[in-house]
């Protein structure tokens, strides 16, 4: 099991990094929470390497449920407004290029950061003991790019999702170190948390709009 | 808020009086309130000496719940209050300790329905605060490894230096220490007065005895002059800026922002006092007699605010022009409050700021000069909301026209304020007292 698990590293952290990159770049909150679902499987192959699978499939559920919330709560709320919202919030302009620039420009960052990870990858699997390259890079990439998720945006929805990506980055490494039971259970409890508080902050936003 | 309330001071009252590890007879019968409690094989211990914070952080929710009704929060306030506060309790007695970070951020996710409500014009600070002190759990719990490999290898410097940026990193992110206080002024503008400011008083504090239960756990980090440092820098520049910021700032509810900026500064300053040297260590009861009168003023200003916001809807000082004369005893109210927080004389701030200063003069002068500053910043801010509130060109009559129960609570509260001042000896010995317990000094 383990030696299959291994196989799947590599295409884990390549999961990981494309799907933080769309986070990063998209715009429309459905592909956004899918992206993030599949994040989440990443995460989950990475944590994986060390603990239990059926410890590790906590990350998953809780990363899908937590997905599940986020659109819950925004599929309750009236389309048009939250269209508009997303405009308000993303500091859209009339110019039909500036979409297009702003993805540019996020994905040109996010490939910096990239490219950080991956110098300092190898310091981190020297300073923390049984931890692989691949997990190093995974959790840096989500970490990282996360980070730039939280700067660019003051939509809750993006706003949460970059959250959700720096914790979940933080969790792999954190799996690595700490294998007990009630970490894993508190944490996802975090997850969850950290989903209704958005599922709460978007219903609330749009009942102000309204 | 009745129910809330009575819980609250009923459990301050069991916490009080209930002895721990002890047999209490009631009758024909007997039982026995355990120390420790089994969570999912983590233990929750409560020793006789953290009775004291128990009682302490009771009774601040007990005060806290009396005027929820009054300041006209949400519905959600007192249960969601409750479980903050029940949250920040585990934290501080959960073992292993460090699990606390976890605890922190649950209640920190459990005050955002409180503090963000549906008529809110913006939400940047509620998501900043919310960003901000989630990111620092990651730091502790991280630390928390890391400190468990410097115990293995106590003469691992640079792992110990390690663990100890990861600690800076975390409480300063969770505290709010420069630069990561800028969630403060932004939640304050933007939340209702009264939940910001019990969120104002309840997280930093808590936080602030979860870092001094660290630095009880590792002894080592009361020697180390890294610790001096930071505690002192950081106090530096939380007191600087807040005065700084506060003294232009033109948003009375922001000043109540950049006011808990001073005050976190001052808090770690304190703690500071008791670094380096073990003699020193009673000193940190300065920490702990500076949270009677913040409690008091926080409250005060969080009311007084919502008094004058149900009337005038925008709090900037443009729109607040003559307003104490149609709502005096708020206006006094808040301004009395800002100037307890800077220490006035005959206010309950005065013993304990001027204890501080006279501590903080003999052991390092520049940083008693900023702290100085930082409230000169506040004052001036306070004097300026005063000029702005009693100014009025038309000439209204001077008039009361807060609710009865606002009136009520305060003048209670103002009473309280001038009486503490007055009257320390009867407060301040026994906030001390239990000081001493809590951090085991003179036993």
């Amino acid at each position: 099991m383990n030696s299959f698990l291994d196989i799947l590293a590599l295409p884990a952290v390549i999961i990981v990094g494309i799907t933080s990159l769309i986070l990063l770049i998209g715009r429309d909150w459905r592909w956004s929470i899918a992206t993030l679902s599949i994040q989440y499987l990443g995460v989950f192959l990475l944590v994986a390497l060390n603990w239990p699978v059926l410890l590790a499939v906590i990350k998953l559920i809780a990363g899908w449920m937590a997905g599940a919330v986020l659109s819950m709560g925004v599929t309750g709320v009236n389309q048009n407004l939250m269209e508009k919202l997303s405009k308000d919030f993303n500091g859209e302009r009339d110019s039909p290029l500036a979409p297009l620039s702003g993805r540019f420009f996020r994905l040109s960052t996010g490939g910096m950061v990239g490219l950080v990870v991956i110098s300092v990858a190898t310091k981190v699997t020297d300073f923390i003991p049984g931890i692989s390259i691949e997990q190093a890079l995974g959790a840096l990439l989500l970490i990282g790019i996360g980070l730039l998720q939280l700067c660019f945006t003051y939509n809750p929805i993006f706003v949460l999702l970059g959250l959700l990506t720096v914790l979940s980055g933080f969790e792999i490494i954190y799996a690595v170190v700490e294998t007990s039971t009630l970490v894993a259970g508190l944490l996802a409890g975090v997850t969850l948390g950290i989903s209704i508080v958005g599922a709460y902050l978007i219903t609330a936003s749009l009942e102000e709009v309204e | 808020m009745l129910a809330g309330t009575i819980s609250s001071l009923l459990l301050a009252i069991l916490a009080w009086t209930l002895p721990i590890g002890e047999v209490i007879r009631l009758g024909f019968w007997s039982y026995k309130i355990s120390e420790t409690m089994t969570v999912l094989g983590r233990r929750l211990i409560v020793e006789p000496n953290d009775q004291s914070i128990l009682v302490f952080l009771y009774l601040g929710s007990a005060f806290w719940f009396a005027g929820a009704k009054t300041a006209r929060v949400e519905t959600q306030f007192i249960s969601l209050g409750t479980g903050i506060t029940a949250l920040l309790t585990a934290a501080l007695i959960v073992e292993p300790f460090l699990y606390a970070a976890i605890l922190v951020e649950l209640a920190v996710l459990a005050s955002i329905p409180i503090l963000a409500t549906p008529r809110q014009e913006s939400r940047k600070g509620i998501l900043r605060f919310l960003t901000f002190q989630t990111l620092g759990m990651p730091f502790i719990l991280f630390s928390g490894w890391m400190l468990a490999g410097v115990e293995a290898n106590p003469g691992d410097i640079a792992l110990a230096g390690q663990a100890a940026v990861m600690i800076a990193l975390g409480f300063g992110l969770m505290l709010g220490i420069f630069p990561f206080n800028t969630w403060m002024p932004m939640l304050a503008k933007e939340a209702h007065p009264y939940s910001a400011a019990f969120i104002f008083y309840i997280l930093p504090v808590a936080v602030c005895l979860f870092g001094l239960n660290f630095l009880e756990r590792y002894t080592w980090f009361y020697a180390s002059s890294w610790l001096l440092v930071f505690l002192r820098l950081s106090g530096f520049l939380l007191t600087m800026s807040g005065g700084f910021l506060a003294f232009f700032e033109r948003h009375v509810g922001k000043m109540m922002g950049y006011a808990m900026m001073v005050e976190i500064g001052l808090s770690l300053l304190a703690i500071s006092l008791g670094v380096g040297d073990s003699q020193n260590k009673p000193l940190i009861a300065w920490f702990f007699g500076l949270l009677l009168p913040r409690g008091l003023c926080l409250g005060l200003w969080g009311l007084s605010l919502s008094t004058i916001q149900s009337r005038i809807r925008d709090i900037n000082i443009t729109s607040i022009v003559g307003v104490a004369r149609i709502l005096p005893v708020a206006s006094f109210s808040l301004v009395l409050a800002i100037f307890t927080l800077v220490g006035f004389p005959l206010t309950a701030g005065f013993p304990v700021h001027l204890g501080l200063w006279q501590n903080l003069a003999r052991q390092f002068p520049i940083v008693n000069f900023t702290a100085l500053f930082g409230t000169a910043g506040l004052v001036a801010g306070g004097v300026r909301t005063l000029s702005v509130m009693i100014g009025d060109e038309k000439q209204v009559a001077w008039q009361t026209t807060e609710d009865w129960d606002q009136r009520l609570l305060l003048i209670l509260g103002c009473c309280a304020i001038i009486i503490i001042g007055i009257f320390p000896q009867w407060f301040y010995p026994t906030i001390i007292r239990l000081a001493n317990v809590y951090l085991r000094i003179g036993l």
